[in-house]
């Protein structure tokens, strides 16, 4: 008799504690918001060079964006040459990437674009502290969603000093410095 | 003081695009001949700064923009920005292989009952949730979004984190703790490095036992004051699995692995704040891995075989002590309950000020108020940082005051929890429970299954 | 029972490959902490000769091509090694891995082959109810263990804000001086109806009197009292005390300072303060004496571009002087003086270093210095809110606030930017004011003591004059001519006016009215109040003013190009 008493009320909690795990997953999922992946906000980024050393990718899953509608197309890129460059050339005295991942083309007198390739981008935003010192600020860092493996905790943002990551919906994860900027998400 | 203006003027010469543009380029080189010149560079890059804004917002239609974005007439059109969306395609999967590993787990340890069958399951565990799908997102971990999700009514919990928070609880409240057995990737790691296995002295087990309640607490606080997933922050395995993590982090990995060759399962054990629900949902499962298939016979042979201190010996046969002693002891344990609660909170209470040092708002703010003081040499990286920044040094105050009021709040209510916490322990151990076999503890068996096989029953 | 079985030479075989594994594990782990710790302290990017090279290379006039040449060998070399250093420890890491997965592999296997043969546990039932009291016992220590670390810790963390937040609030809490004499705490009422400093009491542009007169010609003379020439140049504004009015001029040849008699404008005085050191370069238009007098009611005190700093008594002779550093700074000294009656400040930021001092008036001793972090041109501003005097300073980035007695920084906003000259207006109660071009106009209220931005504004904003705040209203004379109006709580624009020439003199608040001369002599009298623009007077001086005028018992003091001016009735 106190066998099946024991056995009710061993049921008995075990249905509280049932609906007790149901209701903390209820109260937690009230929010539908969307899926929140990490990003940076550019405007708070002050180049530390962090996001290229703290992520738990090698190389870092963030990467230098270039916004063209917002780019001056300048002959003297303070993005591209070092500051005390005298030539203009992708030798290793005027450049100012550690990996050379910013390619300049002729576009036409006297506007060159200057293009970054993402496979060398380590996202140390040398670039973009040049961009920003001598230059419209068309280049900075944004994390690319394809590489990011979206930790719970992003690693980079414990380390970031100026507190620029912020979770953003996956359904428009880019915080671009232009509207009008065309984008290929494919 | 008029020669600024007078100097300013001279510059507002260029007027047509391209001779703006020259004019730049001759004073940025001017500008870095002088920083070379050994002027301050600072004050060089200055005068450059306001030069260049002069020049263009007297007269550039993109006020904002140092340099006019060009019009071009070849037709050249800017490129597209590379924007691809975050890679859902797994997730289903997550789902479905964690929804078939708890059952397979489950079927395991309560049908199959072999060691060997688990541990496979174990090392599958490890290969897929640990080095294939990163460790990320993981039950562990998932306390956290759900507190976050509790408590922040703006931050939304996606379904595959509510599944891998409830599922293996559920799988607890009716099968044990299967979710540990076999299939977490943080417990499946250690499972494969215990080796050598000592027993832990069951007291000190018990003492220790404390340690994943302090952590859960602090990692609730630290979700409740937004100040970060600390779980994650610290967790040590996930850069072995994604082979890669900062250099202390492996150290520290490292080190649990070594520690878990001679204590099994040290983070499990000693840590893991997940492994607080799991205990509780286990204390009620509907059906849980026995040792014997039937009947214990009491022939001890199996009471060392647990790695963890997780076998129940029988009671004795004869009273340990007089009933009423022990009656009197749970009487006073009773009446301190509350005591311990209320110890708990006050004590909390003096841990506001290196908790709140836990949120990064409130390191910065003391910062900032210490470089006032003249306690640091120069500024560290954060509060240089900050002060580029527009934000009022009085906002950031004000913002670390409020957070350290809430910090205040939550360590009493964090104390509180661990008097709670030592109390209950106190009390279950004081509470005579009659056992006629040998039995797994049911909050804390791992279902590992290490045990069958010492069993000479057969079922 | 099969799973007992013992194969004790299998056993022993996998057992000597563990160990080897082990061994391999341990000795590849030792090199890459060694390697990291090696690495820890390089930096490709900045290595030190690949610096070296490169400024080696800035420093040549033109490209040198062995120069450039060796930086790109060089820089390779740099590059292989990084690359061949990350590659070892990329395989270094895998043979890590691999290793101690053969390791576990190898134990796990010997433990099969080996397995440990279950034991009869402890003969008698081991006493459970006595490991409970251990437990209770070590539970026990674990808790008070807790208690004590809990202690520590609150007692080695400390907050340093409490403390800075403590301070503010132990000034804000001062009593409160009686409404009507928050001047007379700090500045004497004898200083408050004369003109000790630029701008006026405490530099913040307001007169101590009801009203001064709106109407005379210069041509004429009519309600001109007397014009006297100034034979040395100086762009520095009239100070007043009493019956004397002093000024200073300098050139490349000499510093002087000047006294003229305010009833007969005749000059009472000159003092030459000769110079040790060499004269720094000036731009023309700021010259060696920009800075304005200032005057505590017994000495007064003369600041030039050569970092002299002189204080003289009211007949001339020199009491005390020192040279406090020759100023290096783009375009020349332009920081005025003030005095609270007992303490000489100066702001002294230049190119290689930026400080705020203050000097005992009686003898010169440094009182005390604060640091500064950028460069400026503006002046310091005494302003008496209830928690307080502050003494405020702009800057290139912050205007920022100190405590005359101790020097301690009070508060600092970041909301300044380029070139600041304007120095800070205050209303009097509760809200200064600072504005720069190229930067925006910002209104802080005081709450405490304690400043929060109450509004922002950017369009039209000053290079030279400081801007003026009334309890209505905050306006601003930009270099280019034109006079703006704001709404004091609200920021909103109230009125535009354009003028033909720019302002570099300060706008003042005398009684109803704002006199604003612009640098073509032009005063432009108009009205404080008035919801839109409304002139009272333009008066032409007939020669350019680049000074603020001086304003003290119904007459007004202007120093032209050429000549001072005293206007006012008899």
């Amino acid at each position: 008799m106190s066998e099946m008493g024991n056995r009710g009320r061993r049921n008995f909690v075990r249905g509280a504690a049932a609906a007790l795990i149901g209701g903390t997953v209820l109260a937690a999922a009230r929010s539908r918001s969307p899926k929140l992946v990490w990003q940076i906000d550019p405007e708070k980024c002050t180049r530390c060079g962090r996001c290229a050393t703290h992520c738990v990718l090698a190389p870092s899953a963030v990467k230098c964006f270039h916004s063209y509608s917002i780019c001056g197309y300048c002959d003297l890129c303070g993005g591209y040459l070092r500051p005390d460059a005298k030539g203009r050339n992708t030798g290793a005295e005027n450049q100012l990437c550690p990996t050379a991942a910013i390619t300049r083309t002729y576009i036409e007198a006297p506007y060159y674009q200057y293009k970054i390739d993402e496979d060398l981008c380590i996202g140390c935003g040398i670039c973009v502290e040049g961009c920003d010192v001598f230059g419209n600020g068309s280049m900075y860092l944004q994390v690319k969603h394809d590489l990011c493996v979206n930790c719970n905790q992003c690693a980079i943002s414990n380390a970031c000093p100026s507190d620029a990551f912020k979770r953003v919906p996956a359904s428009d994860g880019y915080l671009l410095k232009s509207d009008q900027e065309k984008r290929i998400s494919s | 003081m008029t020669a600024k203006t007078q100097r300013r003027k001279v510059n507002a010469r260029f007027l047509t695009t391209e001779a703006r543009r020259l004019g730049v380029i001759n004073i940025f080189l001017f500008s870095v001949s002088q920083c070379l010149r050994g002027m301050r560079n600072l004050s060089a890059l200055a005068s450059l700064r306001s030069i260049i804004l002069l020049v263009f917002v007297a007269v550039s239609a993109h006020a904002e923009f140092r340099f006019p974005m060009p019009e071009f007439s070849t037709g050249y059109e800017h490129p597209a920005v590379h924007t691809p969306a975050p890679n859902n395609a797994m997730v289903g999967w997550d789902v479905a292989v964690l929804i078939m590993t708890l059952g397979l787990a489950s079927f395991l340890v309560l049908k199959r009952r072999k060691r060997k069958e688990i541990f496979w399951l174990t090392l599958f565990s490890v290969i897929y949730f640990g080095f294939l799908r990163n460790g990320c997102v993981c039950s562990v971990g998932s306390v956290q979004n759900i507190m976050a999700g509790c408590c922040d009514p703006n931050y939304g919990v996606p379904l595959t984190v509510l599944i891998f928070f409830a599922a293996p609880l559920i799988f607890a409240l009716l099968f044990g703790r299967v979710f540990c057995a076999a299939v977490c990737p943080l417990g499946a790691i250690q499972e494969a490095v215990a080796i050598k296995p000592v027993k832990v002295p069951l007291a000190v087990e018990k003492v220790l036992s404390i340690f994943p309640y302090i952590y859960l607490g602090l990692a609730m606080l630290s979700v409740a004051m937004n100040a970060g997933f600390i779980i994650c922050q610290y967790d040590p395995f996930v850069g072995f699995f994604r082979l890669g993590a900062s250099f202390s982090m492996l150290i520290f990995g490292a080190l649990m692995l070594l520690i878990g060759i001679f204590v099994a399962r040290p983070y499990c054990r000693f840590l893991c704040p997940y492994g607080v629900l799991l205990n509780w949902c286990s204390k009620l499962s509907w059906k849980h891995a026995t040792i014997t298939p039937s009947e214990c016979i009491d022939c001890k042979l199996c009471a060392d075989s647990c790695p963890y201190n997780a076998i129940n010996e029988p009671s004795a046969k004869k009273e340990p002590e007089p009933r009423l002693k022990g009656a009197w002891r749970l009487g006073i344990l009773l009446l301190m309950f509350p005591i311990l609660i209320a110890l708990g909170f006050g004590t909390g209470g003096l841990l506001k000020e290196p908790l709140s040092r836990m949120h990064p708002t409130v390191r910065l703010a003391e910062r900032v108020a210490g470089e006032e003081l003249g306690r640091y040499e120069g500024t560290n990286i954060e509060s240089e940082a900050f002060r580029g920044s527009d934000q009022p040094v009085a906002d950031l105050y004000a913002e670390a005051v409020e957070l350290k009021a809430g910090f205040a709040q939550g360590s009493r209510w964090f104390g509180a929890f661990i008097g709670l916490v030592i109390g209950c322990k106190l009390i279950s151990v004081s509470i005579l429970r009659k056992r006629d076999g040998y039995e797994p503890d049911r909050g804390t068996c791992y279902s590992c299954g290490r045990c069958f096989k010492y069993c000479p029953v057969k079922g | 029972m099969s799973e007992f079985k013992q194969k004790p030479l299998m056993g022993l075989i996998s057992k000597s490959v563990a160990l080897v594994a082990a061994v391999l594990v341990f000795v590849v782990a030792v090199l890459l902490i060694a390697d990291h710790v090696r690495l820890l302290k390089m930096d490709p990017l900045n290595d030190p000769v690949l610096l070296e090279l490169r400024a080696e290379l800035a420093n040549s006039a033109e490209s040198s091509d062995a120069v450039v040449e060796k930086i790109r060998t060089y820089d390779l070399y740099a590059r292989r090694a990084f690359f061949a250093n990350e590659e070892q420890r990329r395989s270094g890491g895998l043979l890590l891995l691999s290793g101690a997965v053969v390791c576990f592999v190898a134990l796990k296997l010997s433990n099969h082959w080996k397995p440990k043969l279950p034991t009869v546990g402890k003969s008698e039932n081991p006493d459970h109810w006595e490991l409970n009291n251990l437990f209770r016992q070590l539970m026990a220590g674990t808790g008070i263990f807790l208690v004590v670390v809990s202690l520590f810790l609150a007692f080695v963390v400390q907050s340093d804000l409490a403390v800075v937040l403590k301070r503010a609030d132990e000034q804000a809490g001062k009593p409160a001086p009686p409404v009507g004499q928050t001047f007379q705490s700090a500045l004497s009422g004898e200083m408050k109806f004369n003109w000790p400093s630029l701008r006026g009491p405490g530099g913040i542009g307001h007169a101590r009197m009801a009203e001064a007169p709106i109407s005379w010609d210069v041509e004429t003379g009519d309600g001109v009292l007397w014009k006297e020439e100034v034979f040395v140049h100086g762009f520095n504004s009239p100070i007043v005390w009493n019956d004397r009015i002093f000024m200073s001029g300098a050139d490349d040849e000499g510093q002087e300072v000047f006294c003229h008699d305010v009833n007969s404008g005749k000059e009472l005085w000159a003092t030459t303060i000769e110079t040790e050191g060499e004269l720094p370069e000036v731009s023309e238009d700021t010259g060696y004496a920009a800075p304005t007098m200032a005057t505590d009611g017994t000495l007064v005190f003369a600041i030039f571009a050569s970092g002299d700093l002189a204080a003289l008594d009211f007949d001339g002779k020199i009491v005390w002087q020192k040279n406090i550093g020759v100023p290096d700074n783009p375009y020349g000294m332009g920081s005025s003086l003030i005095s609270d009656g007992q303490r000489l400040f100066v702001q002294y930021d230049h190119s290689d270093e930026q400080k705020v001092m203050a000097f005992d008036v009686a003898n010169g001793d440094e009182l005390w210095r604060t640091a500064r972090n950028h460069i400026s041109w503006s002046s310091p501003v005494l302003i008496e809110p209830e928690s307080g005097m502050q003494l405020i300073l702009n800057d290139e980035e912050n205007v920022t606030a100190y405590d005359p007695v101790s020097g301690k920084q009070l508060w600092q906003v970041k909301c300044l930017g380029g070139e600041v000259a304007p120095s800070a207006a205050f209303n009097g109660k509760d809200i200064v004011f600072v504005a720069n071009e190229y930067a925006q106009a910002t209104a802080l209220k005081l709450n405490g003591g304690i400043p929060e931005i109450l509004w922002q504004y950017d369009e039209y904003l000053p290079e030279i004059a400081s801007p003026l705040v009334t309890e209505k209203y905050a306006f601003i004379a930009t270099t280019v001519g034109d006079l703006i109006g704001l709404d004091i709580q609200t920021g909103e624009v109230k009125w535009e006016q354009e003028c033909d020439d720019g302002f570099n003199a300060s706008p003042i608040l005398v009684g109803n009215n704002v006199y604003a001369i612009d640098l073509g002599g032009v005063v432009h009298i108009f009205d404080a109040e008035a919801e839109s623009y409304h002139e009272i007077a333009s008066i032409e001086m007939g020669e350019p003013v680049y000074t603020t005028p001086a304003f003290v018992n119904g007459r007004i003091y202007i120093r032209g190009d050429e000549n001072l001016f005293c206007i006012g009735d008899d």
